[in-house]
């Protein structure tokens, strides 16, 4: 939380510019596709198909059809690696494009890329050879199996997919970016981090040209298991929204130097104005609590040097009421409140992805877009209205604590 | 970026050479190996027979000191995060609970959690396939260890609410760069205002089933008969592959000031940081080092210190053919217009490979060469690979002058990461 010290940037630095825009999630898998699924009002919630999901209860939102991508690497160890790459290689693959930034333009040591990675699990069906061939003639596993004959089971390479690194390397080499890089994990709050640390390393002169952003989680058993222990999927008290559900989705933004992105002419999406992060979990420890929440937006608001009146458009980060609470209390200013929209009532809980996909869906939408009544926060039902971007703010707000909230300059904004 | 000092002014460590920062300093200067032949009962017929393993007084130890966690996790990792994190927090002087910690931030890099095969067998119907209905329908059964209920930024929000800790939160997940680049990215919020204090560094455990079978997969674990004690032996020509490790290392960074004005022991000052990829291949890192070599020269520009001016280099170290010489190719490019080569080291020979978590430790022990003017030697170093020829400070300790030194970590995937540590003098302004 910054509350008293210095701005998270130095003042006198570089802006940075948003000149590319990537995303791939259940409303299409392109951004043209995803703005008018949603501006029709379609939600990316449905059946789970791919296999028997009867017993959780619960809708999901996968990507469907994504088109298949060029790389170096065999198609079985793709495989493995799951929809992590697929996802990723097409949002950063769409980023690119979009900020016309063919190969070659930029040196590969000044291509920093950050990104937020969900967690990843094993396909079930990868172990399961080896499981089958450890089982003990009682119950559970016998381990001397197992050593001895069920890991001879397991594709040699399958350690790579569990490596949630190792998508966002693959991303590297085929992309040429050899820059400043990390992976963070797995929560929305790292969709953000990862933003920070791209903007930082631009505006600390350490690139010149940045990609950050975040890939959530597939839809398997194991991460829908997860979602529930996590209490993601509970729906909020009142039934005033519809029950979440998780979103598979990557989304990825190209930052540029604002300087050097006029001078070659790049379209400028937004600035970058603020960010803050906190953490604090509520005391039934099942989220972020409404205080870290509403420091982490405050931070990002001072961090601008704004005032929650400046901002036109919140980007919920989740359904949970905590962080609508949060938003509520600190937009609370009477004249005229920005519009809050909860994106995950469209595409579920995308996790790391939710940051950038909230930012390139928002900086995307036509001017003058009329947003779809059901994908506003539950209190502001009825104040729909036409809308031109200015100021962004947007949270990633993790169920351990973790939040982080960032604030965008749309290009037509004061 | 801001003129801002980090200093550091806490060390936190649970490692196979125990749960004291002197202990285990005191025994990576003698050279004491921690690998071990491996106590994991059901792991009989292993390939892996040897890993750096936290003893098992130790862990009860810890497990004790946070007995919640211990009966409500029980995973190995989260658990030695936590003791390191009191321990770090400690040493720095904080208590538990203290003052307003808005500003306090958690940085770590986390591993990989741990694949329960159990989570899959418990849930087969009678024709040997995974029923996901009744999975769903039992996950108060799904073991309390696994993954599936630890996510890989657990030990971070825990430490975070553990210690009433309230400002930024990361976890950072770039295979064995993890920690470093942690560290780096802790550095530098500090550096530039947006934390007074951060916690920062790396925990890691896969000493159990699937994780031992893990690095066998990949072709790069030590499998050999051995002595375990002689196992891990870096930059040697008999060197078989990485043996891991477990365990934790934290560090508290401290903005110069903040610690000035409570009294605090600042043992260096970390004074440059960076990060690149090898973008080259997914399963080996570039053969001439381009990436690492790059990643030094990078964190020594950021420092503002000339090669001339580092005494000491902790390295990577991983005790593969490939890390060992393209780290050793890299080093040497780096420092080719020096009158010599710094010393390098390789705590990996004694602590075993930590994984996510291996930079943490060996910042530790970085900043405690800084401060002592000690090296800790690279054990069971015999017979040095030919191609391998710089001065590894092989199986004795070393007294001499530490002006700067450099840790390396270098990730699986080709993530790199090099923080520099300089000894600390008290700047303009330091009362």
């Amino acid at each position: 939380m910054k509350t008293a010290g210095l701005p998270l940037f130095p003042v006198a630095s570089d802006q940075v510019a948003i000149t590319g825009l990537g995303a791939v999630c259940s409303l299409g898998n392109s951004l043209p596709e995803i703005v008018s699924s949603f501006l029709a009002g379609k939600s990316g919630a449905a059946e789970i198909t791919g296999f028997d999901a009867s017993g959780f209860g619960c809708l999901a939102a996968p990507v469907k059809n994504l088109a298949p991508f060029k790389t170096d690497i065999s198609s079985q160890l793709a495989l493995t690696m799951g929809k992590h790459l697929a996802l990723l290689m097409s949002s950063v693959g769409e980023a690119l494009r979009s900020a016309s930034i063919g190969q070659g333009m930029f040196a590969p040591g000044d291509c920093a890329f950050f990104a937020g990675m969900g967690m990843v699990d094993y396909h079930v069906e990868d172990l399961l050879p080896a499981v089958v061939k450890s089982l003990h003639p009682d119950a559970g596993i016998d381990y001397d199996s197992f050593f001895l004959r069920g890991s001879q089971e397991i594709y040699p390479l399958w350690p790579l997919g569990m490596l949630n690194n190792v998508a966002f390397c693959q991303a590297s080499i085929h992309f040429g970016l050899a820059g400043e890089n990390a992976v963070f994990c797995p929560h929305a709050d790292s969709g953000v981090r990862a933003v920070y640390e791209a903007a930082c390393a631009l505006r600390e002169g350490r690139a010149k040209m940045a990609l950050a952003g975040g890939i959530g989680e597939e839809i398997t058993p194991l991460g829908l298991a997860r979602a529930k222990l996590k209490n993601l999927l509970v729906p909020p008290p009142g039934n005033v929204a519809p029950p979440p559900f998780l979103g598979e989705a990557g989304a990825m933004l190209v930052l540029e130097p604002l300087s050097t992105a006029v001078e070659r002419g790049a379209h400028i999406y937004a600035r970058i104005s603020g960010f803050g992060f906190s953490c604090e979990r509520s005391e039934d420890g099942r989220f972020a609590s409404t205080q870290a929440i509403s420091s982490a937006m405050r931070a990002a608001l001072s961090d601008a040097g704004i005032s929650p009146e400046d901002i036109d458009l919140v980007m919920l980060a989740t359904s949970h009421e905590n962080e609508l609470e949060a938003v509520l209390n600190l937009f609370d200013t009477g004249a005229l409140p920005p519009v809050i929209v909860a994106a995950s009532a469209a595409v579920g809980e995308t996790l790391a992805a939710g940051p950038a996909l909230s930012c390139a869906l928002a900086l995307s939408m036509p001017d003058r877009a009329r947003l779809p009544e059901i994908f506003l926060a539950p209190s502001r039902k009825g104040a729909s209205r036409d809308f031109t971007i200015g100021r962004l703010l947007l949270n990633g707000i993790s169920c351990e604590g973790g939040c982080g909230a960032m604030i965008f300059e749309g290009a037509n904004g004061p | 970026m801001t003129d801002r000092k980090v200093v550091i002014t806490g060390l936190g460590l649970a490692t196979a050479l125990g749960l004291e920062l002197e202990q285990n300093w005191q025994k990576a200067l003698a050279g004491v190996s921690g690998v071990s032949k491996i106590r994991l009962q059901c792991a009989g017929k292993s390939r892996v027979q040897a890993a750096a393993q936290v003893c098992e007084n130790d862990y009860r130890s810890i497990c004790r000191d946070f007995p919640s966690e211990a009966q409500s996790g029980g995973e190995r990792r989260t658990l030695f995060a936590l003791w390191a994190a009191k321990k770090a927090l400690s040493d720095a002087g904080f208590t538990p609970c203290g003052e307003d910690r808005s500003r306090f931030g958690v940085a770590l890099g986390a591993g990989l959690g741990v694949n329960r095969l159990e989570d899959i067998a418990r849930w087969l119907t009678s024709g040997k396939k995974f029923d996901p209905a009744r999975f769903a329908s039992e996950l108060d059964l799904v073991e309390r260890d696994s993954i599936i209920r630890n996510n890989s930024s657990a030990p971070a929000t825990l430490i975070a609410s553990k210690f009433v800790l309230k400002g930024a939160n990361f976890t950072i997940t770039s295979a064995c760069a993890s920690a470093t680049l942690a560290l780096g990215a802790a550095y530098r919020a500090v550096k530039r205002g947006q934390a007074d204090v951060f916690l920062a560094g790396g925990a890691d455990s896969m000493i159990n089933p699937v994780g031992l079978v893990f690095f066998v997969l990949l072709g790069s674990a030590a499998v050999s008969r051995m002595d375990p004690e002689r196992l891990c032996r870096p930059f040697d020509r008999k060197r078989s592959g990485l043996v891991m490790g477990e365990g934790a290392g934290m560090a508290v960074l401290e903005e110069e000031h903040h610690a000035l004005a409570r009294g605090a022991r600042i043992y260096a000052e970390v004074a440059g940081f960076a990060s690149t990829m090898d973008a080259w291949r997914l399963t080996a890192p570039h053969p001439e080092g381009r990436g690492a070599k790059e990643c030094m020269s990078l964190a020594l520009a950021d420092s503002k210190i000339a090669p001339e001016g580092i005494d000491y280099i902790n390295a990577h170290g991983t005790s593969t053919k490939l890390n060992d010489l393209a780290e050793t190719i890299a080093i040497k490019k780096v420092f080719e217009n020096c009158t010599s080569y710094p010393a390098v080291s390789s705590s990996k020979s004694l602590i075993g490979h930590l994984l996510a978590g291996s930079g943490g430790p060996e910042f530790a022990f970085t900043a405690l060469s800084v401060a002592q003017n000690r090296i800790h030697p690279t054990i069971n170093l015999s017979s040095p690979d030919p191609k391998c020829d710089l001065d590894y400070v092989p199986d004795v300790s070393r007294q001499r002058v530490v002006r700067a030194a450099l840790s390396n970590s270098f990730g699986f995937g080709g993530q790199n990461a090099t923080i520099v540590v300089k000894k600390y003098f008290a700047g303009p302004g330091a009362r």
